[in-house]
Order: structure tokens, then sequence, then C-alpha cells
């Protein structure tokens, strides 16, 4: 009896180090393999039918997609410990500079891009635009006191005694302190350089009210779950809308950006550059702006849209000159000690 | 005890010093790992740049403070609740109280993010709650505030303190019990005197173990609680995360390894919490 315990034991001992060995000595990748990161949810489902499963076909190759939640500090880790394994990235602009003075992406080939089409501002010496995005200010219609007429500027997004009910920003300083200082009546084309003592100060008036979302689809369940007024991408507010849920936005004051594909150092470089080709065709970003309603970045795209989506699009020159533009070149700049001073108000 | 059991290894030698010290190794190891992780080498020699910033910032205090508090109301809540729920289910027959504790271990069976989420679920506008109730409770505002991350903690935790607290009525002299009842004492004192005094230590080492486990809970209250219901869990997966910054988790993590040390130690001087989690309460029945 004991004899047989103690075969079975080292029988597990033998099986549990034979797999950790494996899985030790094993090629960790097939060469033939694209690793794709994007947010996740409907945004990713759009990807993965317009730019993913089309290149993976026509290229033969098997792309993979993950998601995150542009984490600065997952992309610096992979890079500074050697250890590569995604290859494209979708983040936010101010990382695109960033991570690309610290020598953690690679320059993007303009021989195998095409930039023919691409509009100017979204061709990146790191990085090359997904699409047009906008963080505005969006609220469910059912929770808004009767008879009260609906928000028009995030000053409204303070006023608890009008509009009562939580309160939803991403847990993120980048367009949360733009918000705050929007709200406190700083002159949109006066916002930057930011005063981040201001906003934190601002923000701290609602903090008790505020529920924090930090993905897309985070943003989508918490809308419905309890948020009264929020700020939010104008793609996952489509996506609500779609489903009939009573969720309005405006673009008022909305802040603009572009998100970007990066691709890490030491990642399937020729790969990825012919994967990012792909994405800048006018026809799938047309496709996308068609179904995410983000601006598309093909100049041919942006003239062929479906008139009836055109409304909900942020980039058109209408819906343009209502918005706020995100101010990249200073966020890479100071992004460092504006995040050190953003957790630890978190934590105040 | 020890002198029944027989020796284990005493004529095998040294042999046995391996596993033996390997197993100690696995367990405890890393609690050396992470100290080691909390000193710094910026000009080549050693600093406690961690240590120095978490005590001169108020901040980190705070955070410690506000864990503990939560902490301690968690591990409350739970001993009332689990202990008023095992002497219930104690006076029904024992194949109800088999089915009683097969309810008792769901929480205990689904996966957190599950019973997390669940709760969302049930309690946001369009959940199971309003919908039963017609839309007239807003059960919504329980969510994202410290009661929403109360009722997931107590959910979470309630079937520990429930089962010890069950086994260990289970084994009181009934004897005694039954002598106090012919002696005409009432339900009520038999409860104040005879039961509450044997159990009283169980109840204690169950609310301390509540309390040390919530103290680094992370997945319940990150989801249900606030933006004021920052705990520990917090400072570290940022400084680890957003800020890469090893150093400083690592010697927050090694303060509050230290910290629950000296509760765990201070638990088992005042009420043997080991023995109590070994199961051994033959002391209180004598």
């Amino acid at each position: 009896m004991r004899r047989n315990l103690i075969l079975a034991a080292v029988i597990i001992l033998v099986i549990v180090v034979g797999v950790v060995v494996y899985q030790w000595v094993k090629p960790s990748q097939t060469p033939t393999e694209l690793v794709v990161v994007s947010w996740g949810g409907e945004l990713q489902e759009a990807e993965r039918e317009f730019f993913f499963q089309p290149f993976s076909e026509q290229n033969k190759v098997r792309v993979q997609d993950l998601s995150f939640t542009g984490e600065y500090a997952r992309i610096k880790a992979q890079v500074e410990s050697g250890n590569v394994e995604w290859d494209v990235v979708e983040v936010d602009s101010d990382i695109v500079r960033s991570a690309g003075r610290e020598g953690l992406l690679e320059p993007i080939d303009y021989s195998v891009v095409q930039p023919q089409d691409l509009m100017p501002e979204a061709k990146g010496q790191y990085g090359v635009g997904v699409f047009y995005i906008s963080t505005a200010l969006v609220w469910n219609q059912e929770r808004l006191p009767q008879g009260v007429a609906p928000p028009n500027s995030w000053k409204d997004l303070w006023d608890m005694k009008k509009y009562p009910g939580k309160r939803g920003l991403r847990k993120d300083p980048r367009t949360t302190l733009e918000i705050a200082l929007l709200a406190d009546g700083v002159d949109p084309e006066q916002l930057y350089p930011l005063d981040v003592n201001r906003a934190l100060k601002k923000l701290s008036e609602i903090k008790s009210d505020i529920v924090w979302w930090s993905s897309g689809n985070e943003f989508q369940q918490k809308m419905l779950a309890v948020y009264t007024l929020a700020s939010g991408w104008n793609g996952r507010v489509w996506v609500l809308q779609k489903e009939g849920k009573p969720v309005q936005m405006t673009f008022n004051q909305a802040i603009m950006d572009l998100d970007w594909w990066i691709v890490l150092r030491g990642a399937k470089k020729k790969l990825a550059m012919q994967f990012l080709n792909w994405t800048i065709q006018a026809q799938p970003q047309k496709r996308l702006a068609e179904r995410m309603g983000y601006g598309p970045i093909s100049i041919k795209a942006a003239e062929t849209i479906d008139p009836d989506v055109q409304h909900l699009i942020p980039s058109t020159p209408q819906n343009k000159a209502l918005h706020v533009r995100f101010n990249t070149e200073w966020w890479a700049e100071h992004e460092k000690e504006v995040i050190n001073k953003w957790e630890a108000w978190l934590l105040e | 005890m020890g002198s029944v059991a027989p020796r284990i290894g005493k004529k095998r030698g040294w042999g046995w010093g391996i596993p033996f010290f390997g197993f100690l190794g696995f367990l405890f190891g890393f609690f050396l790992l992470i100290l080691l992780q909390s000193v710094d080498f910026p000009l080549g020699h050693p600093t406690l740049r961690g240590y120095h910033e978490i005590f001169s910032t108020t901040v980190y205090w705070k955070v410690l403070v506000n864990t503990l508090i939560i902490a301690a109301m968690n591990a409350s809540f739970t001993v009332v609740l689990s202990f008023a729920g095992a002497l219930l289910i104690r006076q029904f027959s024992p194949r109800y109280q088999r089915i009683f504790l097969f309810v008792a271990l769901v929480p205990l069976l689904t996966p957190t993010i599950v019973r997390t989420f669940g709760w969302i679920m049930t309690l946001q506008s369009e959940g199971s709650f309003s919908w039963i109730t017609g839309g007239r409770i807003p059960f919504n505002r329980l969510l994202f505030n410290r009661a929403g991350m109360m009722i997931g903690l107590v959910h979470a935790f309630y079937p520990i303190g429930f089962f010890y607290l069950w086994t260990t009525l289970g084994s009181l002299n009934q004897k005694q019990l039954e002598v106090a009842g012919l002696l005409g004492a009432s339900a009520y004192r038999i409860f104040w005197h005879i039961v509450l005094p044997q159990l009283l230590p169980s109840v204690m080492g169950v609310w301390l173990f509540v309390f040390l486990l919530t103290a680094g809970a992370f997945v319940t209250p990150e989801i249900l609680g606030g933006s004021r219901d920052v705990m520990i869990y917090r400072v570290i997966e940022t400084r680890l995360n957003t800020l890469l910054d090893v150093t400083l988790a690592a010697s927050y993590a090694s303060i509050l390894m230290i910290l629950m040390g000296g509760f765990f130690l201070a638990g088992e001087r005042l009420f043997k919490l080991s023995q109590m989690l070994g199961g051994g309460h033959a002391k209180f029945t004598e």
C-alpha cells in the first residue's frame, strides 16, 4: 500500500517535471504566426473580420489576436526583457512617440507600407494610424431626471444636482485630465500645457461618484449598469445604440486622437509591415469605419463613406470642428511625471 | 501526541533533509526573494529607497489603514453571519444539514471572477433583482462602492467561517447542554454561558483568518469596489505594472508580510490559531 503511494507520487512528479521541461524546451512560436494586440470586444471582432482574417487568408499566415488596455509598461517590459511575444500592437498616440524615442519600436518601413493614400497625420516614424477616435460625453437617457435638458459639455459631468448618479471616466490620465480642465472652464485653445494639479483637484470634487472603466468592454457594460454620465469612445457608444440601448453622446468638446499600430523591436518585422500595409487599404478602412464609427485614415475611404453614417464619424469636417485635439507631443514629453502624480492621486 | 507518533526518518539519516528543506524553501523562500527585491542598488551600494519613500509618504499609510478597516469589517460580518448560520443549521436533522452544507459550499466552488461579475449582473439596472422587484428598488446603488464590495467579500469568505464553526459546534459536549436544559436554563442562557465561552477561541480564530485573507484580496475589491476603496493590492499592482518600480512594490509587500506575520503570531499567542486550523479543539470540550 505504502509502496503504491510512493510509486504514484513518483509518477505524478515525473509527469509534472516532464511537462515543465517540454514547455521550456519546445520552440515557443511557429515562425509563420503574427501576434496582433488590440482592445477587445466589438472593435476587435470587426478588426478580425476586416483586417486579421483577410490578411491571414491572402498571405497563408496564422494571425493570433490578443487584447489589452493600453499599458505602456507591458510593451516596455517585453522589449527590455528580450521576450517579445507581441508583434503588432494598437496603442494611444503618445505611446508611439515615447516608446519610439526609448528605442522600443521598429521604424515603419515605407517601402512596404504604401503611404500614398494615407492621411499625412497618420504617417508616423514609428507607427501607422489605425483610425480617428473620439472620447466624447455620453449619457444614459433613462437615468436623466425627467424634463431635464440633455448634457452638452464636460461642465455637466460635474453637475451632480442637475444630473445625479454615477460618473464614468477612463482610469487613465490621458484624456481624463483634459476633460477635467475643460470642465473647469479652461479655454480649449489654451488647454496645453496641462495644469495637472488643477485637473486632479477638479477630479477630486466628484471622486466619490466616479466608477472607473479601463477597457471599451467595461465602458459598455457599466454604461448600462450604473453610469448616468460618462466619457466614452464613440465607436463603443454606437455599438450600444445599434443594440437599441438608451445611450446618447455629443461630439461637443470631445477629444479626438488617433489610434496607432506599432511594431515592437525584435518582432517579426517583415510580416508586420505587410500586415500594416493591408490595414491601411481603402476597402478595409471603409468597412471598419462603417461598422464602428471610427474615422478612416485612408483618404479614399473617407471620401467614399456611406452618407448615412457620415454624422457618426468624428473626423468629417463638420464633426472635427467640434472637437478638441489631443496633444501627443505634450503627453510624450510629460508622460512619466503625470503617471506618477496620477497614481498617487488614485490612492488618496 | 509526539511520543505516540512514530518518529519519521529516525533510521534514514539526512537523506530526508533534502525534500524537507526543499519544501520549506518552496513555501518560504519567496519571502526572502521579495525582501531581497526591496533593496535597490542604484549606485552600486545597497539603499532602502523603497522603504524611505513609503515611510515619508502619508498616502501609503492611508491605504494600509483603509485596507485594515475593510478587512476588519469583512471579518466581523463574516463571523457574525457564519456563526448565526452554523447555529441555525445545527438545529436541523443530519439529513437537512447535509443539504445546507452543500448549498453553503456553492460560493467556494464558483470561480471568483464568475462570482463577482455575477453580483454585477444581478444588481445592475437591468439585472435580475431589479427585474424581480419590477425596477422599484434601485439595487444598482449597491454597486461599485463600499457596500457592494462588502457583499462580494462576505459572500466569498463566509463558507470558511461557516464550515469551521459548524464543525466546532458539533464537537460540543452534548451532555453538558442537556444537563443545563434539565436544570432549567433557557436557550439564551445556554448559548450565552456554555456555547459562546467554549466557541470564543474558534470565533476569534475565524475572525483573524478571514481578516488576514481579506487584507490581500484582489479580484473582489477591484471589480466591486468604488474609487475610494483603495486597498494595498492596488499599490503593489500599479507599482509593478504601470510604474515598473519593483523596489517600491517589494518594499511595500515586505512591510505587509511582516505586519501580517505579526498579526498571525499575536493570534497564535492569544487563540492558538494553528491548533484551531489543525482541527484541534479538544481543549474547549474537556
